[in-house]
């Protein structure tokens, strides 16, 4: 799958302050269908990335790369293992338990080594949850949520990893402008306290725009422009 | 703990699935446990009601164990039972309907051993009799009295008694009902298993996490059956584990394959 970049510890440490992701002229093939074509892309720590294009760009498949999801048909793909530095993810199509009620799909992130107790899992979900607006809804089912609940759900899993890395397909596809937002200020609270690499990808590249980060943009597979917002 | 409560929460969504998966489980343990019992009976179902046979009244003074091996060493018998006189004042009483009392009293004593000769299917006539007149030498004919041959219908199967039906089968059916129900049932699980230790994995530090909740699922259904079963009937027994490290290690497989 990912080449992990091992070796002596030094060397390794130096590599892992360089960066998140390496692509080195990585390409997707999906039978005569390519989703992606000669990428090379560097994300360093602590970025904000936007990675935008039209429907069918190949948003998600290069966000699946880089997940380790999938593997490239050609190229290689550098990253550093996942117990060094943890990616989390907002699916596209959310992956939530439909008959669970949103804490009981937010208690999936519930790891033992990384939080004291419960108690302290469901303060600090709690406190997520009234920043985002959700915390009356958290005993409703997902099945009977709109999608913009859903969405904010597994947002609120997502960061309750407290991930090194995160990775968001669409998480605003189904918010207004205001709540967009609302989240991306949650995330850049969230990069700027606790360095977290966020990976984000929307098809509405002018609400991205008006965020401080950088742009990769994808035509038909092809990287077509990779810079900050501000200079589009 | 925390693998357990997931691995409930799937059987809790799954009902069906998980109602069979657990039943066939525990029939697997119970079965394995008890296979001797079951065996028997099954045998008795399918068998030996089938099998043709005549009783013979016996005086309670002859020595009924030489005679037993003799008969049993015939060509054409099948088996042969001693039942206890105390049993038997029934039988002579429909045997006086039938001879008279005259016949009867040839018997001197008032107490007899009862023989249950049973033959082989499709025996000839002659055969037969040769087989009752070699018994009446073996005792003296006034020591004995032999009845008619019986042959008990095969039991009747009722339609939609599935039961009676998978027992007439016999064992290997029984076995492979089961072994096909415990995998289809977990067929149909591990896909619900498969998602949620996917989500898992994806939000917690932690690996392999299909295996740990499959298999300590698994653990806490069969260990609580096979306990149950010893408390019921006490006896250590190698089958039972060989069944259980079996179901193990197939779900161990699984998890492997399904990983990929
Ligand atoms: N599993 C798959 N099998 C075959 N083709 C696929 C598969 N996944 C994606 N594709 C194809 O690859 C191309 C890129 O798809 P991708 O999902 O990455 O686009 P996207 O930019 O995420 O689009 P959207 O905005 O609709 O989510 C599309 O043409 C799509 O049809
Ligand atoms: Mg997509």
């Amino acid at each position: 799958m990912r080449e992990v970049l091992l070796g002596s510890k030094k060397n390794y440490q130096n590599l892992k302050d360089q960066f998140v992701f390496y692509l080195d002229n990585v390409s997707v093939d999906y039978g005569n269908c390519s989703a992606l074509k000669d990428i090379t892309l560097t994300v360093n720590p602590g970025e904000i990335f936007f990675v935008t294009g039209k429907s069918g760009a190949g948003k998600t498949t290069l966000l699946n790369v880089l997940a380790g999801d999938v593997k490239p048909t050609k190229g290689r793909v550098f990253g550093v293992d996942q117990n060094v530095r943890f990616i989390s993810q907002v699916f596209q199509d959310l992956k939530l338990f439909e008959h669970r009620t949103c804490e009981e799909n937010i208690w999936f992130s519930y790891d033992r080594s990384l939080y004291k107790n419960k108690n302290e899992f469901r303060s600090d979900m709690l406190e997520l949850a009234k920043v985002l607006g959700i915390q009356d809804k958290l005993g409703d089912k997902v099945k009977d949520a709109n999608g913009g609940l859903k969405q904010k759900v597994a947002m609120l899993r997502a960061l309750m990893a407290r991930p090194n890395v995160l990775i968001a397909d669409e998480p605003t596809s189904s918010l207004d402008k205001e709540s967009s937002i609302k989240l991306f200020d949650v995330l850049n609270f969230y990069n700027i306290k606790r360095k977290l690499t966020v990976i984000w990808a929307s098809h509405n590249r002018e609400l991205v725009k008006t965020f401080p980060g950088k742009i990769v943009h994808l035509e038909n597979g092809k990287l077509i422009y990779s810079g900050h917002a501000c200079f589009i | 703990m925390f693998y357990l409560v997931e691995f409930l929460k799937v059987l809790k969504e799954n009902v069906i699935v998980a109602f069979i998966f657990v039943m066939s489980s525990v029939a697997v343990v119970s079965v394995s446990h008890n296979y001797k019992g079951i065996e028997a009976k099954l045998s008795n179902v399918s068998t030996k009601n089938g099998q043709p046979y005549f009783n013979a009244l016996v005086s309670d003074g002859v020595r009924v164990d030489s005679v037993v091996r003799r008969m049993k060493s015939l060509p054409g018998v099948v088996g042969v039972e001693t039942v206890k006189s105390l049993a038997i004042k029934k039988e002579v009483k429909t045997l006086e309907k039938i001879y008279g009392t005259d016949l009867l009293k040839n018997l001197v004593s008032s107490k007899y051993k009862k023989i249950k000769i049973e033959l082989k299917h499709g025996l000839k006539l002659k055969n037969q009799t040769l087989i009752k007149e070699y018994l009446q030498r073996l005792i003296g004919k006034e020591s004995v009295t032999v009845g008619n041959l019986k042959t008990p219908q095969k039991v009747k199967l009722e339609k939609g008694n599935i039961i009676q039906i998978i027992t007439s089968w016999g064992k290997w059916y029984l076995v492979s009902i089961l072994a096909g129900l415990w995998l289809i049932s977990l067929a149909l699980l591990v896909k619900p298993l498969k998602k949620s230790s996917y989500i898992m994995e994806k939000f917690q530090r932690s690996n392999h996490n299909f295996f740990k909740m499959f298999g300590v699922g698994l653990l806490s259904i069969i260990i609580p059956a096979y306990i149950a079963n010893v408390a019921y009937a006490p006896k250590v027994d190698l089958i039972p584990f060989a069944a259980m490290l079996t179901m193990f290690g197939i779900v161990l497989l699984t998890s492997a394959l399904v990983k990929k």
